[in-house]
């Protein structure tokens, strides 16, 4: 419990974490509100359909980045700034503070969903409501959990690569550049020739969850989301073998 | 409490940084560490409190430093004056150091007065000089009232004031019955504070003995005569295998620490002495001296500047 209290006290007494919450606040209002503009419709002012999970999908993808440059922060900025020395001195058993710190990653990962949620409510309530399409249903409280799933292993994603490679950029540029661009050209040009590499993709995998249909009717989303957490669960363990064996 | 090194080794890629550091620190007693840059000391202090994976262990009062509980009362770190996160303010930064042991906020806004911070508590250590950090450091390290201190050059940056007030807070912890191990590479100031010293060079032990032992050994111990007939007194000296070496006039310095000894020769040769003075090494010469030829980064010698 005290390095779980060691690590609340250190996400929550810097500013960045203040200002990651508000952030995923202030832009999932915003592009909510800019969605929900779109579905209003223009041209003849007649409404167009819009369905309600790009009104909430798309701040999440804004939610997940966030998510992991928290995550990256939460172990990258202690080799920054020294700090792991000072952690590792008050707490020499390291698998005890690296557990806390995932969970702190989680417990962030939450907090930025949640202000996400409401960013984006916000945001429609501001600009009115989207229509949806006839054959679309409101999204249900499972869908809220999808998205909170989603984020949650983004943020972990980002903490284990950082992790690994000592360095916060780093953390939060290969998933963002791993998944929203290179995935992105590898199922364009490997769709036909190893679908199979394409589907067990990371970071895609997540997206495609995200995206998918119902939340307990659907095996493609529940096989990407297991392909995502096993990709996370990997890079969970190979930082844990390297924090817990390198030099701090 | 007492700690003990046995036989603390590291290695980076083909260099042995640290070979077979055995020592023993004594409560009580102000334990200086000595030895030229790059010589293997922030690497051992590492080794000791297990940031560093290497050979050999360090028990504190017998048992490895992850077996206590809280350690914060055990052992206070002070690495580097710039351990801490530039946003996270100096009460901040202490509070979460705070947190292992469950230390009140009293005790964090005390020990911040002791250290001279209490007016820069709530700002941010962004700005902080190179000696406040150090402050910061210490305070850090000092929060939970451990029984082991250990410093890793905490004088670098500090105006001298604050350096005096470090080594009688140093002595003072010390005497309390804690053990303070500190290195530092002002051996003038390691002079004053220092009871014991630990002195390495290219990773190995040179000395582990008294501060007074490791000066009495230095060749730079001599007596100095001035008397009547220096080449008389150098050849008496050489009859007994004492060596000498003139200087001045009528000076000769002889490799002996024992005035009387060389008075009484003089005496018994009918030489008569004008001045007799024990001249003893200072730390920083019997150190220069012990470890010559052993430093990893020399310095180039300065150039001479044209007419």
């Amino acid at each position: 419990m005290a390095a779980l209290r060691y690590e609340w006290l250190r996400v929550t007494t810097i500013r960045s974490t203040k200002i990651m919450l508000v952030l995923a606040l202030v832009l999932s209002a915003g592009l909510s509100y800019l969605i929900s503009g779109l579905g209003k419709g223009a041209g003849d002012g007649s409404p167009v359909s819009l369905d309600w999970y790009t009104a909430f999908g798309a701040p999440l993808g804004i939610a997940a980045i966030l998510a992991s440059v928290m995550g990256a922060q939460a172990i990258g900025q202690e080799y920054r700034f020294g700090l792991i020395r000072l952690t590792l001195t008050s707490f020499p058993r390291r698998a005890q503070i690296l557990v806390a710190k995932i969970a702190v990653v989680v417990l962030a990962g939450v907090a930025v969903t949640a202000m996400s949620y409401l960013g984006s409510e916000i945001g429609l309530a501001l600009h009115g409501q989207p229509v949806p399409a006839s054959d679309v249903v409101a999204p249900d409280s499972t869908y809220f959990l999808r998205g909170l799933v989603y984020v949650v292993l983004w943020g972990l994603s980002a903490f284990a690569i950082a992790g690994v490679t000592r360095q916060t950029a780093l953390g939060i540029a290969i998933p963002l550049v791993s998944g929203k661009i290179v995935e992105q050209l590898l199922g364009v040009f490997l769709v036909d020739r190893a679908p199979w590499l394409v589907a067990h993709l990371p970071w895609s995998s997540a997206d495609r969850w995200l995206m998918s249909g119902g939340f307990t009717e659907d095996p493609v989303g529940w096989a990407a989301i297991a392909t995502f957490a096993v990709w996370v669960a990997g890079f969970l363990l190979i930082q844990a073998v390297a924090f817990i064996r390198r030099d701090a | 409490m007492t700690v003990e090194a046995i036989g603390l080794g590291k290695n980076y890629g083909k260099t042995r940084a640290v070979d077979q550091l055995s020592f023993r620190l004594e409560p009580g007693v102000v334990t200086g560490f000595l030895g030229p840059n790059g010589s293997g000391k922030s690497t051992t202090m590492r080794l000791m409190l297990g940031l560093d994976r290497g050979d050999g262990e360090t028990l504190w009062d017998g048992l490895p430093l992850r077996s206590h509980k809280p350690v914060s009362r055990v052992v206070g770190a002070h690495l580097d004056a710039k351990f801490f996160h530039p946003s996270r303010s100096a009460r901040n930064h202490l509070r979460l150091l705070a947190t292992e042991a469950r230390i009140p906020k009293s005790r964090v806004d005390e020990v911040l007065t002791l250290v001279g911070l209490d007016e820069v508590a709530r700002k941010r250590p962004s700005g902080f000089s190179l000696g406040m950090g150090q402050r910061l450091g210490l305070a850090g390290a000092i929060l939970a009232e451990p029984q082991v201190l250990l410093l890793d050059e905490p004088a670098n940056g500090l105006d001298p004031q604050s350096i005096q007030w470090l080594r009688d807070f140093l002595r003072s912890y010390a005497e309390r019955g804690n053990v303070v191990f500190v290195s530092s590479h002002l051996l003038s100031e390691m002079q004053l504070m220092a009871d014991h010293l630990i002195v390495i060079a290219a990773g190995q032990m040179i000395a582990d003995e008294s501060l007074a032992q490791f000066v009495a050994r230095s060749s730079l111990n001599d007596v100095f005569v001035r008397c009547s007939d220096p080449a008389a007194l150098a050849s008496a000296m050489a009859t007994v295998g004492v060596t000498s070496k003139p200087e001045g006039d009528d000076g000769l310095s002889v490799a002996i620490a024992d005035t009387d000894w060389v008075g009484d020769a003089a005496f018994r040769f009918g030489i008569t002495i004008r001045e007799l003075t024990r001249r003893t090494a200072s730390l920083e010469e019997a150190f220069l001296e012990m470890t010559s030829g052993t430093q990893q980064f020399q310095v180039g010698a300065p150039k001479e500047e044209s007419a």
